[in-house]
């Protein structure tokens, strides 16, 4: 897959590697700005408060809460 | 592997170079000890790539040498045929299984990705915007800046001095509103978090603050000051919970009081124990008399299978506008 991809990049070996440390560059920003924000909520290793799987907004208050 | 190169070769490299080679060979004489060889590696490329002209040529040197002989003869044809449809075959499987292999080490290096995001840089960031609530928290209009040189303020015990919740005008924040910041002198002198009300993940804890859970009582109210925070990412505000011990100070710094909670408890639950932060923490019907605070936070680090909480009881307030609080002020 890469030996293909660096065989049809086009320029001198150098073109190249700036051609793919750019797109990789950008690859990682994309994760680390949209891609990494959005997963995290979904994964389950950030949760801190209790009564978590109660819906966010209407928050429950002590007394009423089971 | 050994077609690759002959698939160049026949292209446009190679070509030119072994066809002199043997052109040379059929009037050359047999004595130049290369002829032989020359020939003998081009049989099989002339027969793997079963094209009319490698094969036009080949026959031409007929006296190669008597090793090439039995692989040039049309008997061997079928059986090359069959070891090129293997080796073609081999080739394609080879060809799927790097593929594979290679978007797998992708993932692996997405996944460490990831992990560094996660553990490294929502702290940059989290720290980052938690800086700059803090800095609004502390230049609002109404927040006291206990005057410098003076007295300490004086310690004002709750029970003979009940603590101002209902002159506060920041009892009852709207969310996502900081109304105060938490210092905790175990955990350093520079601790100073901004308290923020509500705990939404995305919109509060994640960038660095602590979360006031809405509906729960106020600081130094009876009842259950309840908050919560990251311990490993996102500016991890309670990351070191578990080295608060019996009679730590949690203070509470709001725009005109401190509220100087001291630590009596701690549990481990799991994520759905809401009874931890109930008005009388564990007692659903209880009469609150107690001021308590709670600090949630996940458990195990890097996990939220469980609940780290941590509970304290207000033991004294004090007045800004008095001067500095004398715990915080000789920490430096």
């Amino acid at each position: 897959m890469y030996g293909w991809l660096w065989r049809y990049t086009p320029g001198p070996w150098w073109v190249k590697v700036l051609l793919f440390a750019a797109v990789a560059a950008a690859i990682v920003a994309i994760c680390f700005t949209t891609f990494f924000p959005w997963l995290s909520p979904l994964l389950p290793f950030n949760h801190v408060t209790v009564g978590d799987e109660e819906p966010p907004t209407p928050a429950p208050t002590a007394q009423s809460v089971e | 592997m050994t077609i690759s190169p002959e698939g160049v070769a026949q292209s446009d490299g190679l070509q030119p170079r072994w066809r002199p080679l043997g052109a040379p060979a059929a009037p050359a004489t047999p004595a130049a000890p290369a002829t032989p060889a020359a020939p003998a590696g081009s049989t099989p490329t002339g027969t793997a790539t079963a094209t009319a002209t490698p094969t036009s040529t080949l026959p031409p040197p007929p006296e190669p040498g008597p090793g090439a002989s039995p692989r040039g003869g049309p008997a061997a044809s079928g059986k090359n045929r069959r070891q090129r449809r293997q080796q073609r075959r081999r080739r394609r499987s080879g060809a799927v299984i790097g593929v594979i292999g290679e978007l797998l080490i992708t993932v692996g290096v997405v996944l460490g990705l990831y992990v560094v995001w996660e553990l490294v840089w929502t702290d940059v960031e989290a720290n980052a915007e938690a800086a700059v609530v803090r800095e609004q928290v502390v230049t609002r209009k109404d927040w006291v800046i206990p005057p410098e040189g003076s007295e300490f303020a004086e310690p004002r015990d709750p029970a003979v001095d009940a603590p101002p919740v209902d002159e506060n005008p920041l009892a009852v924040p709207g969310f996502g509103e900081a109304w105060g910041t938490l210092h905790v002198p175990r955990w350093g002198p520079e601790y100073n978090v901004p308290i923020v009300e509500g705990t939404d993940r995305v919109k509060i804890l994640n960038k660095g603050l602590i979360g006031h859970y809405e509906g729960t009582q106020g600081p130094a109210e009876i009842g259950n000051f309840a908050t919560s925070a990251h311990r490993t990412t996102y500016g991890k505000p309670y990351n070191r919970v578990a080295e608060l011990v019996d009679g730590d100070s949690l203070i509470v710094e709001t725009a005109q009081y401190y509220f100087v909670y001291k630590v009596y408890g701690r549990e481990i639950v799991y994520p759905d124990a809401i009874r931890v932060i109930w008005p009388v923490p564990n007692d659903k019907d209880g009469v609150p008399t107690k001021r308590v605070i709670t600090l949630t936070t996940c458990h195990p680090m890097f996990s939220a299978a469980q609940r780290y909480v941590i509970w304290g009881e207000l033991e004294y307030w004090a007045d800004k506008a008095d001067g500095p609080l004398e715990e915080l002020a000789a920490q430096g």
